[in-house]
């Protein structure tokens, strides 16, 4: 803004001595020359040589301001002068000095005279020494560069006579914020738009004050040529950006450029067309849709749209679309059975569609589901299908028209202490990330799955319970992500998945890794474990694997040894005599020194173990047999359930359930009929 | 004093004995007949379970022979590669004080929108951009009219 003064009353003198002399009308040496007139002025008849000769205002005080202090960004001396020969050109200087004394340097900028009435000017942005202005609008307690202003002007050369018929100051200010209090000569310009900044300004003395306000918008509206028969349309071209929109569940929406300043995004134009971007509309979620700017109401029903490319003008808004009595949780752009760009908004109860801007319809896609509050919190379309998630850890895709589900939860789900629910969910690269809300009393993780792949790898667990993690995003290499009230990082590249082949790639100092129960194939047999063996890369004294194992119940860890040489590291022994077990489970615990893109590598591990069934005995006997033998013999080795066997000859003594494996034998015909010696193998079939 | 046993009992009929009775155990696999290159499985005495890729990701609680390459969880592990190494440095980016509801990059910068907090990370601290919006719920970079 700028702020002009000129000469009120009595405001100068001659301070070259019998110098300059009054002529015209004037009254005095200087007086109140208000109006650009020429018809008063100041004279000296003979400046001559190089000596210069000076002039000044008296002091223009800081009283006739009042108002709060603000920041002057440079002061503008005025002068109308003139010469009265063209012999050799005098010359004038603008100054301007402080109440002390203290002015600008006077040769600084001699712009030559004509013997035409001229107008010159002098800009100044700091004080003499380089000091900014304080003039005005500060106590006069600012010492050197002074708070009271002088305007002057310095002749010099010609033997000429030089006129001055006017002096005058414009100071322009930054930041000024005054009030009124007096009539003041203010013109303000027309405004063709609404402008909600109220600027008041307000001087104690009537001095030339003459605000304006400039907006830097170009709007360039060009008319196509009107062919007989057809309307004209309006192409109107305007200055692009890049605006952040935000909404919000119960502030509705607002938009900034670079966060210095905010203004609603999205109105409801509805009630009063002709005065648009006059109520704001509520609405939850954003998506652009056909180069429009949507926004969807949290619940119930509530559409409101942009113009093409504009955010600013005009909206228009749907009170009564979707109608639908529940709760909406995203919104986002997919594609519909044609494969053309739908819009498709999620509900605790599945994935609806929307058919805007003509026809205003919408309605359930493939994936629906029953009413679950945890459902539904994301949806996103991600190398050609769509995924909604679904309640839980569970996430459905929809490929084509076929719905598959593929979360985290699939299998044997996921531990108690991780168990949640998926609250955002995007793409990088080609893996699905997700990020998992433990909820209360719970971890939260961050877990991915690759498009082609079945299943789901843990990019990062929080080490605590109840810091859940809300949001998720990825730019250039880092995902980040919100965890309690801290935003993090981390590196997931979206170009090289094996993250071993970065050697910039930082690690975490320690890590865990539990596998499955393992049982073998013989599963109710005992077993023995003896050794684990591993294959490594990198391991040293810092850079380790230590190894864990627990046996049959899940009770805590025993530790087993750690490996921490490469490639084939001593194996591991599970005690001398080795360790029984039924079922065992193994975990390793990784870990790194100071240095973070150092890190243990494990390239197999396998476990050493022995199957030790229960002991199944078997005899071999010769029987001196009679006929009455033979008989019983015949009979037992064709019985098809087991035959108890003493071994010992006792009934009384222990008793095996056996099977005659072998009854080879010789005999003959007696007078008592077939006699002979059979050699009986028996053998049990199970353990005892 | 014990007699000299000259018999067994089997199903219920005593049968002279000519002879002692001989124990033998029973060995509980059958011989096997190798006719291609021995595996792992081959190896004597003891039997040996490896695992090396587990790429088919978390989830499996109990072993099974067609699911070798799963594991039951992991934390800090990176297990998406054949072989397996600690899993991403985690970084915070100072405090931002609110639960981020929605992170974004715009103006090239990282901003964090929460309840009554919006705030852009200048590379060392947050900026904060306004502090009266409350209950954010998503948020969009949008393209068009400046002015």
């Amino acid at each position: 803004m700028d702020l002009t003064v000129r000469p009120a009353s009595y405001v100068g003198s001659d301070t070259n001595s019998g110098g300059w002399t009054r002529s015209g009308g004037a009254a005095s040496d200087w007086e109140t020359l208000r109006s650009a007139s020429d018809s008063t002025y100041l004279y000296d008849g003979t400046v001559s040589g190089s000596v210069a000769t000076s002039f000044y205002t008296d002091c223009i005080d800081q009283d006739i301001y009042n108002g709060s202090p603000s920041t002057i960004s440079k002061i503008t001396v005025y002068a109308r002068a003139k010469m009265d020969s063209n012999a050799t050109p005098a010359t004038i200087a603008l100054t301007e000095r402080d109440a002390t004394g203290a002015r600008q340097p006077e040769l600084l900028n001699h712009q030559n005279l004509t013997t035409s009435w001229a107008e010159y000017e002098q800009v100044f942005t700091t004080h003499d020494g380089g000091y900014g202005y304080d003039f005005g609008f500060y106590p006069d307690n600012s010492g050197f560069d002074g708070s009271e202003l002088q305007a002057g002007f310095v002749v010099q050369h010609g033997t000429v006579g030089v006129f001055v018929s006017q002096l005058w100051i414009v100071i322009t200010h930054e930041y000024i914020n005054q009030t009124l209090t007096a009539v003041a000569e203010l013109n303000v310009p027309a405004f063709t738009r609404v402008v909600n900044n109220a600027r008041t300004l307000s001087v104690d003395t009537p001095v030339g004050l003459n605000p304006s306000i400039v907006r830097g918008a170009t709007y360039g509206r060009v008319f196509d040529t009107v062919i007989l028969g057809i309307a004209p349309t309006i192409n109107r071209s305007q200055n692009l950006g890049t605006w952040l929109v935000i909404a919000s569940t119960d502030s509705g929406s607002i938009r900034t450029r670079d966060g210095s300043s905010w203004a609603v995004a999205a109105y409801d134009d509805t009630p009063n067309p002709s005065l648009p971007a006059a109520n704001p509309a509520s609405g939850a979620w954003l998506a652009q849709f056909d180069n429009r700017l949507t926004l969807l109401s949290p619940e119930n029903a509530g559409f409101t749209y942009s113009l093409t490319n504009d955010i600013i003008l005009e909206w228009t808004h749907k009170a009564f679309f979707p109608n639908l009595p529940i709760e909406f949780t995203d919104m986002f752009v997919g594609r519909d059975a044609g494969n053309l760009p739908a819009l498709n908004f999620l509900a605790h109860d599945g994935m609806y569609y929307l058919d805007v801007f003509e026809n205003f319809v919408f309605g359930k896609t493939e994936l629906n589901w029953e009413y679950d509050i945890t459902s539904g919190k994301k949806g996103m379309y991600f190398k050609g299908n769509h995924y909604a998630t679904s309640g839980g850890q569970g996430i459905y895709e929809l490929a084509g028209t076929d719905a598959n589900t593929i979360g985290p939860s699939s299998d044997d789900g996921l531990p108690q202490d991780s168990a949640g629910d998926i609250v955002d969910m995007i793409g990088v690269g080609y893996w699905i990330v997700c990020a998992i809300n433990g909820s209360s009393g719970r971890k939260s993780s961050i877990m991915k799955r690759h498009i082609n792949g079945n299943h789901w790898h843990t990019v990062y667990k929080t080490a605590a319970v109840n810091t859940p993690i809300t949001s998720l995003f990825w730019d250039s290499g880092t995902l980040y992500f919100g965890e309690g009230t801290n935003v993090k990082s981390l590196a997931l590249s979206s170009a090289m998945d094996n993250v071993k082949l970065l050697p910039t790639y930082e690690v975490a100092s320690s890590g865990e890794l539990i596998y499955p129960w393992f049982h073998s194939r013989f599963e109710s047999v005992p077993k023995v474990a003896h050794r684990l063996r591993s294959t490594t890369q990198d391991m040293t004294s810092t850079e380790y694997v230590d190894w864990y194992y627990r046996v049959d119940q899940e009770t805590d860890w025993t530790l087993l040894g750690r490996f921490a040489t490469s490639p084939a590291p001593t194996a591991l022994s599970f005690a001398a005599a080795g360790t029984q077990f039924e079922r065992i489970q193994l975990k390793s615990a990784p870990a790194r020194g100071s240095t973070t893109t150092n890190r243990p590598i494990t390239e197999s591990v396998t476990l050493e173990y022995e199957v030790v069934p229960e002991i199944i005995w078997k005899w071999s006997i010769n029987i001196d047999a009679d006929k009455e033998t033979i008989a019983a013999l015949t009979t037992a080795v064709a019985a098809k359930t087991l035959l108890p066997f003493y071994p010992s000859g006792d009934k009384s003594g222990d008793v095996y359930y056996v099977r005659i494996a072998g009854l080879p034998r010789s005999q003959k015909g007696t007078e008592f009929g077939q006699e002979g010696e059979y050699k009986v193998d028996l053998t049990m079939v199970t353990e005892a | 004093m014990p007699s000299v046993q000259d018999a067994v009992w089997l199903n219920g009929v005593k049968m002279p004995l000519v002879g002692a009775v001989t124990w033998d155990v029973a060995p509980p696999f059958p011989p096997q007949i190798i006719d291609s290159e021995p595996t792992e499985e081959n190896f004597l005495p003891v039997s040996k379970q490896t695992w090396s890729d587990l790429r088919g990701g978390g989830g499996i609680e109990k072993w099974s022979p067609e699911k070798n390459n799963r594991f039951w969880e992991a934390t800090d592990v990176d297990t998406s590669q054949a072989t397996q190494t600690l899993g991403p440095l985690v970084t915070t980016l100072g405090s931002f004080g609110a639960a981020p509801m929605k992170i974004i990059k715009h103006d090239g910068q990282i901003w964090a929108i929460g309840h009554n907090a919006i705030s852009a990370w200048t590379g060392s601290a947050w900026s904060s951009k306004k502090t009266d919006f409350s209950n954010p719920t998503d948020a969009i970079l949008f393209y068009g009219a400046s002015s």
